[in-house]
């Protein structure tokens, strides 16, 4: 029990730079993550990869962005946090901080808990408890704006390893309140999905006014500048594992325990992993081989497709639809399954009681030709307003942008979450020298309400910006969560 | 740039710093949290049927659902009879058969000896005449006595019947008459064999007189014959008579002698007799097929001369096919026996008609002609004839047949109830309506009787029932009943244990009663198969009933480890009771070895008040169980009892069953069904101190 506190408490650490990869929730470059994880009609440049491929084309001072793993500096490119989306550091304090020993107050035991305290400790899970662990690497990103005629391009290489893990909301009561009779626990909300995925990217984007004009006869007046990108990605997948179905319930009533679970996992591993499946007796056992290119367990094709109107040089509206694809797995692809139904009324009875321990046991796994699993298939639509120069501010010190955005998944993918998210943030320059700040709010989503916040910096060869997106935990302490974007970008 | 890159950096040193500073305590470190949680568990829930308690018992059934007496349970146990065959009851025992008074030869024809003349000398009438003298005859009267010649042909006879014809020859001419005319045996003249008043005779040149002397019957008569009488004649007057050489000559002739003994030459006579002797005095038989046996034909001559002819044995034939009946030719020398042994095998007896236990012969011989030799016999001499028989090994009799008893071989029903034998014990246990069916099948149609005995392995009571086989077709199972009532108190006083066994022997008997009228065919090959059954519907009234059943607890060993984290345990005991009767259930927990009591429950009582009493399920008209009685109860068990509860590996229950007036000692049967049950269920709720170190 103590185990499963510390580690539901443990660092979920997000590492994120511009991802390929993303999703509706997704932690994002530290400019966006500031601003309310917005980017569909704000980002530029480099930071548009993955997110609105059209944005790349948009007007840019820089011709030519870089960023890579290679050069952490001046700061790193990373996004990283600590906590949970469950509990908060006061509830840690309280329920795992111990109280002062009664026989000797220089020692702290742990702490009784009452029944409210009990009840209050469910309480934080009923939302179940997710930990969502991203890393993303940005191994090599290239950014060429060739110009509006020539239009953009980005090379992009990078890794992502996912894992999200939801421990079911009954988890925590029955852990509280043990199996009363009567008691009924669901623990189908329970999710894994993990993976590692390399994504070998290549994005154009160029300006369509002509297009608009000359083939849809639109107004040229009616934007100022209109851009379409596209991100092609072929992507290798070197593991997978996720539940694929999951149901599990316990319920205690005077009949006895009931007991259901369904369970069906798939699996895939690069040969380099060295992974033998424990079903597979035939198989001699397979060693690991590092390789910084293994062979790949999966491979698919993915797709982002952007566009953005510059209505004026106030109002910038984007709308981005991004990892459409899929991935087959066919190496290593297997499958795992589990499924068992029993009813403990009478432990006395070996025959049953074997007949339940049989059953428990009757998993089976089994290799599959292939399966194809969903990239995190997600749109959004984002709108950016330079307030600064809006017609009704005759004076407004330094600049600020202003962006509001609205972002679906598709799926519960890594990243992702067919829950709405809503995102609002601004970015203000007070004056030269000073670094831009940020902030904004994201509701909706996996983690329900973000107040974001963070600063940038212009250092002329480069940006780099910093930003959290729970700083509504500053002002509490009831924190669950410290987060912390870093990255940056070098332009030329 | 320099500026640049000092500034960013010392911001972002500065913006996590503020960040983190601000916002959040550090952790406190790590001290798991303490609580109680409620872990309730099943602990068992076992159904005491008596089902179950028997469940290793493949005898142990149920009424089939829909049937009158649905799911009641009962036992029944089915087992062959070994093939009982006729074989070599089918007999007749050995017989011997004598004619003690024989047959006698009768009275005897015996041929007439030669006729014997005499004559009576002139001068034995008149003295000095002498003949060829012509004379007047005077008158004369004188008494004659004279004798006939010697017989030949015997020596001397006693007459049964017959006459002596004279014929009287007078040769002078003057009338004589005879007078008081006797014949006699010369050697006894005063017991005459016959006699005649007068008798006259004309003169001579008449025809002679005869006269028929009827003979004395069982007068003896002897070879030498006189008579006597007195003579008269009136003389010639005057008339001058030439006077013969004789006056009268006599001659006497036998007439149809009939004699009852004779000491002389015997002629040739036939004996012709039938006879008859009893096969057996209740079998009567159309036909017989015998199979193995003999009989020996033995005739006694008690005639002193030989016999020679034939038995005739009329009822039996040598081989089924066989038209004639057998004859045996006999030679028998005088007063001696000849035997003659005769093989029956495969000889068949006929009645020819109507059933019968007659087997008929006919003797027929003849004596041997004496010749000129002399031999006595007498009328009362015989023939003696003898049969014996063995006995008679039947192939097949068709007819009335005797009472046949074959035994039946004894047949083993178990009875195996399985565990009930070990966990249920009882006072008294009184059945209603148990069955002993013996299931018979002849292979012939005849009438059956069985009598039977029923033993129980280790006990000496014994159950006689007798029952016929009412099905004579032959064709299917004809139920032999043991009296149920008789088998229930056979059954009921067996307590407190049941026998493990019942042998059931007895003898079946073919018409048994004699029956006259009618005829069967039974024959050697005949055969009775089938099977006992025995079923007793556990419709029983129980007296102190006491079911007893041991069963593992399985608590897991990781609670045993953690008995300091317990801080009570909330035992919930639920007694439902199914069986129509009430039951007092009590339990203890006990160690690994099944020996050592632990915890008894429900704890902490008098022994006396230790009980949980659970009324009989309800029932309706019918005894059947309409809705199951329910007892709940509660046990906190904390400290050394909780840890007693933990550390038990067994729990061993103790049900009392008492039906109804069974404390009035006549405890009335019930119907014990097998969805009838006592349910234990128990359940714990372990209050646990998480993390309690």
């Amino acid at each position: 029990m103590k185990y499963f506190f510390l580690m539901s408490f443990l660092l979920v650490i997000y590492i994120n730079s511009e991802a390929q990869i993303g999703g509706s929730y997704a932690p994002s470059d530290a400019r966006s993550t500031a601003m309310g994880n917005t980017y569909t009609a704000s980002t530029r440049g480099i930071f548009a990869v993955g997110k609105n491929p059209a944005n790349l084309a948009l007007n840019s001072n820089n011709g030519v962005e870089i960023q890579t793993a290679a050069i952490p500096l001046p700061l790193p490119s990373m996004n990283i946090g600590v906590g949970t989306n469950f509990m908060s550091l006061k509830d840690y304090n309280y329920f795992f901080g111990g109280v002062p020993d009664p026989a000797d107050p220089s020692k702290k035991v742990g702490r009784y808990l009452t029944p409210a305290d009990k009840e209050h400790f469910a309480d934080m899970f009923k939302e179940g408890g997710n930990v969502f662990t991203d890393f993303s690497l940005p191994l090599f990103n290239l950014y060429i704006n060739a110009g509006d005629k020539v239009g953009a391009f980005a090379l992009t290489l990078g890794d992502r390893v996912s894992v999200d893990f939801t421990a079911p909301k009954g988890l925590a009561d029955f852990a509280m309140n043990g199996n009363p009779e009567g008691s009924v626990y669901n623990f189908s909300d329970a999710k894994l999905t993990a993976w590692w995925l390399r994504s070998y990217g290549l994005s154009y984007s160029r300006q369509i006014n002509d297009l608009l004009t000359d083939v849809f006869k639109l107004p040229s007046n009616l934007f100022e500048q209109v851009t379409f990108g596209v991100t092609v990605k072929y992507i290798q997948g070197y593991a997978y594992a996720a539940t694929d179905q999951f149901n599990a319930s316990i319920e205690t009533n005077a009949g006895g325990i009931t007991a259901d679970a369904q369970a069906r996992g798939l699996v895939a591993a690069s040969p380099n992993f060295g992974i033998t499946y424990s079903f597979d007796s035939l198989s001699t056992k397979r060693e690991g081989k590092f390789s910084p290119f293994p062979t790949p367990a999966g491979t698919g094709i993915g797709l982002d497709f952007g566009l953005t109107a510059k209505v004026n040089d106030i109002l910038t509206l984007g709308l981005a639809l991004t990892d459409a694809g899929s991935i087959s797995w066919k190496t290593n692809a297997a499958e795992y399954s589990y499924s068992t139904h029993f009813i403990m009324t009478d432990p006395s009875n070996e025959d049953k009681m074997n007949a339940i321990g049989d059953s428990s046991k009757d998993y089976e796994g089994r290799y599959l030709s292939s399966f194809s699993t969903s990239l995190p298939l997600a749109l959004s639509l984002g709108a950016a307003y330079q307030l600064d120069q809006a017609p009704f501010i005759s004076r407004f010190p330094g600049s600020m942008l202003l962006v509001l955005e609205y972002h679906q998944g598709f799926n519960d993918l890594p990243g992702n979450t067919t829950t709405p998210r809503f995102g609002f943030g601004f970015e203000w320059k007070i004056a030269n020298g000073v670094p831009f700040i940020r902030s904004g709010v994201s509701l909706g989503g996996r983690e329900n309400f973000n107040w974001t916040f963070g600063l940038g910096f212009n250092g002329g060869i480069f940006d780099a910006a910093i930003a959290t997106r729970d700083l509504n935990y500053f002002f509490s302490n009831d924190i669950k969560r410290v987060t912390l974007a870093l990255d940056t970008r070098w332009k030329f | 740039m320099k500026q640049i890159f000092t500034r960013t950096f010392i911001f972002s040193l500065l913006f996590p710093a503020l960040y983190l500073s601000g916002c959040m305590d550090t952790p406190d470190g790590f001290e798991a949290p303490q609580w109680d949680v409620n872990l309730s568990t099943p602990v068992m829930d076992t159904t005491y049927t008596l089902a179950d308690a028997i469940k290793k018992s493949d005898m142990i059934k149920s009424y089939p659902a829909g049937s009158p007496k649905e799911n009641l349970l009962y036992y029944a146990d089915n087992k062959p009879i070994e093939k009982v065959t006729v074989g070599d009851n089918l007999k007749i025992d050995q017989i011997v058969a004598q004619n003690t008074a024989g047959v006698s030869i009768g009275n005897i024809n015996i041929a007439a000896p030669a006729p014997s003349s005499t004559s009576i000398a002139i001068t034995s009438i008149w003295g000095n005449l002498i003949p060829n003298q012509s004379v007047p005859l005077p008158p004369a009267a004188v008494d004659i006595n004279q004798g006939f010649g010697q017989i030949n042909e015997f020596e001397h006879v006693v007459l049964q019947s017959g006459s002596l014809e004279l014929s009287i020859q007078n040769s002078v001419a003057v009338n004589f008459e005879i007078d008081n005319f006797k014949i006699f045996n010369t050697d006894d003249p005063n017991n005459p064999i016959g006699s005649v008043a007068v008798i006259p005779v004309p003169p001579a040149g008449n025809n002679p007189a005869v006269v028929t002397i009827p003979l004395n019957p069982g007068a003896r008569i002897s070879n030498k014959l006189s008579f006597s009488g007195h003579l008269t004649t009136p003389g010639s007057g005057t008339t001058f008579i030439t006077i013969p050489p004789k006056a009268i000559t006599i001659t006497s002739s036998f007439k149809n002698p009939v004699v009852s003994e004779v000491n002389g030459q015997i002629p040739a006579k036939a004996i012709s007799t039938q006879k008859s002797f009893e096969l057996d005095n209740q079998t009567k038989f159309q036909t017989v097929v015998i199979d193995q046996g003999s009989m020996s034909l033995t005739l006694k001559n008690n005639i002193d001369i030989d016999l020679v002819g034939s038995i005739e044995l009329s009822s039996i034939y040598k081989t089924p096919s066989s038209q004639q009946p057998i004859s045996i030719p006999l030679n028998v020398s005088g007063n001696s026996e000849t035997s003659i042994p005769v093989d029956l095998s495969g000889s068949v007896l006929k009645s020819g008609g109507a059933p019968t236990n007659l087997i008929s012969y006919t003797i027929n011989v003849s004596t041997v002609s004496s010749g000129t030799q002399y031999r006595t016999i007498k009328s009362t001499d015989n023939i003696s004839p003898i049969i014996e028989m063995s006995q008679l090994s039947l192939r097949s009799i068709t007819g009335i047949v005797k009472p046949t008893t074959i035994d039946i071989k004894p047949t083993t029903v178990s009875i195996n109830l399985g565990d009930m034998k070990e966990k249920f014990r009882y006072a008294k246990l009184n059945f209603k309506d148990p069955d002993l069916k013996l299931y018979l099948k002849p292979s012939s149609q005849f009438k059956v009787k069985v009598d039977g005995t029923v033993k129980a392995k280790g006990y000496a009571n014994t159950l006689k029932f007798s029952d016929y086989i009412s099905n004579l077709n032959g064709q299917v199972d004809s139920l032999v009943e043991v009296p149920s009532a008789d088998l229930a108190q056979f059954l009921s006083s067996f307590a407190p244990n049941f026998p493990s066994e019942l042998t059931i022997s007895g003898t079946a008997t073919v018409n048994p009663d004699s029956d006259p009228a009618t005829i069967y065919k039974v024959a050697q090959s005949d055969s009775i198969t089938g099977h006992a059954e025995i079923t007793f519907p556990l419709n029983a009234g129980i007296s102190d009933g006491e079911f007893t059943d041991t069963t593992k607890l399985n608590l897991k060993d990781n609670l045993k480890k953690e008995i300091n984290k317990i801080q009570s345990i909330v035992l919930t005991l639920q007694i439902t009771n199914g069986l129509p009767a009430s039951v007092k259930w009590t339990g203890s927990f006990l160690d690994a070895t099944e020996k050592i009591k632990l915890l008894d429950l429900p704890p902490n009582r008098k022994p006396e008040d230790r009980f949980i009493l659970v009324p009989g399920a309800a029932v309706n008209s019918d005894g059947k169980v309409t809705a199951p009685a329910s007892r709940t109860e509660t046990v906190e068990l904390t400290g050394s009892d909780a840890e007693k509860f933990v550390n038990s590996s067994f729990i061993i229950s103790n049900v009392a069953i008492n039906t109804s007036g069974a404390t009035s000692g006549s405890a009335s049967p019930v119907e014990f069904k097998i969805t009838d049950s006592i349910r234990l269920k128990a359940s714990a709720t372990v209050v646990y101190r998480v993390n309690e170190k």
